[in-house]
């Protein structure tokens, strides 16, 4: 069997990494965990509304699954290392998913502040997954920097249209030494596969399990599409080609 | 549990501080007072005061100045 993904000295059988936005019931989260048997899901930080009465989330997310709190929120890299710093001091953890974003059109991340954040963080001592837009001297810097793995982006946040980036992803799979996780866009379970199927290391999928009519069963979808694509990936596809290429023999036909 | 015990007793004084980005009138005087002022559940709130982050024990003990900034934070759903 395939030893595990290794990210800060854990490791990670599931390949599937899970978040916890969107769920319309908070209660469908460690169900859908279940299902899927993702073992790394994210959290965000916000200011309590202190007029309405809200559920903790911890509640519901089970103590063999890694938290992963992200910096959303953060427009720079010092508001992304305070908000690191908090999750840390709360009991979260070393794990930090860097999300720095000023763009509220498609939320594209700024890959300067996050490789500014990224040094600062990793210096410190956390776990540092950066999410990124996909590029290769970026991500040459942030495994400088001390990034655990990159997270570059499919497509915006939520916009479930899949693996657009595709070619940049494949670059940064073919040259960077860390782990690949590609983050954001995976509208559904061929996108995951096809990301496996690529070599990324793992995906991450939020809005296309928790926004889906059932998020349990679409946790479960997604979990075998990252292990299908894994084991075609581990297992060399065979080359594409133009014309045919016949698979049952040219000769001796009953003719 | 320790938080379930009763506030302090209110000494009278109200003070002007500012949470979560408003200004407001409280009369709690120490961190684990105001919370229970906010109604909030002890056990899943973060606090960071003056932008330095106050362990849940030692919030009876974290007094409350005039003009303090406080965060009350907490983990949600998120990407």
């Amino acid at each position: 069997m395939e030893s595990g993904l290794i990210l800060g000295g854990k490791s990670f059988t599931n390949r599937l990494f899970t978040g916890t936005g969107k769920f319309r019931s908070k209660k469908l989260i460690s169900k859908m965990l279940e299902a899927s048997g993702s073992e790394m899901i994210t959290i965000a930080l916000r200011r309590v509304d202190l007029t309405s009465k809200e559920e903790n989330i911890l509640e519901h997310i089970p103590d063999n699954v890694t938290l992963l709190p992200n910096t959303s929120g953060a427009r720079n890299a010092g508001e992304a290392v305070r908000i690191a710093n908090i999750a840390r001091e709360a009991g979260c953890g070393n794990f930090i998913k860097i999300e720095i974003i000023t763009d509220m059109k498609y939320l594209m991340p700024d890959n300067e502040e996050t490789l500014s954040a990224t040094r600062l963080l990793a210096e410190d001592g956390f776990i540092v997954l950066p999410y990124i837009n996909p590029d290769l001297p970026l991500a040459k810097k942030l495994e400088e920097a001390g990034a655990a793995a990159i997270m570059p982006l499919g497509s915006a946040i939520g916009s479930n249209r899949g693996i657009r980036t595709r070619e940049l992803i494949e670059i940064l799979i073919d040259c960077c030494s860390v782990p690949i996780i590609v983050d954001a866009g995976i509208g559904k379970p061929s996108h995951a596969a096809a990301a496996m199927e690529m070599g990324a290391d793992a995906v991450l999928v939020n809005t296309a399990i928790s926004a889906a009519r059932d998020p349990v069963r679409m946790g479960e979808a997604f979990s075998y599409a990252v292990k299908a694509g894994r084991m075609a990936f581990l297992a060399k596809l065979t080359e594409e080609s133009k014309e045919a290429n016949p698979s049952s023999p040219l000769t001796g036909f009953l003719r | 549990m320790w938080y379930l015990e009763r506030p302090s007793v209110f000494n009278g004084e109200i003070m002007k501080i500012n949470i979560n980005g408003h200004v407001e009138n409280v009369k709690a005087s120490n961190l684990y007072d105001l919370v229970l002022e906010k109604e909030l559940p002890p056990d899943s709130v973060i606090i960071e005061h003056n932008l330095k982050i106050k362990r849940r024990d030692s919030w009876p003990t974290e007094k409350i100045m005039e003009n303090d900034t406080i965060e009350i934070l907490r983990f949600v759903g998120g990407g």
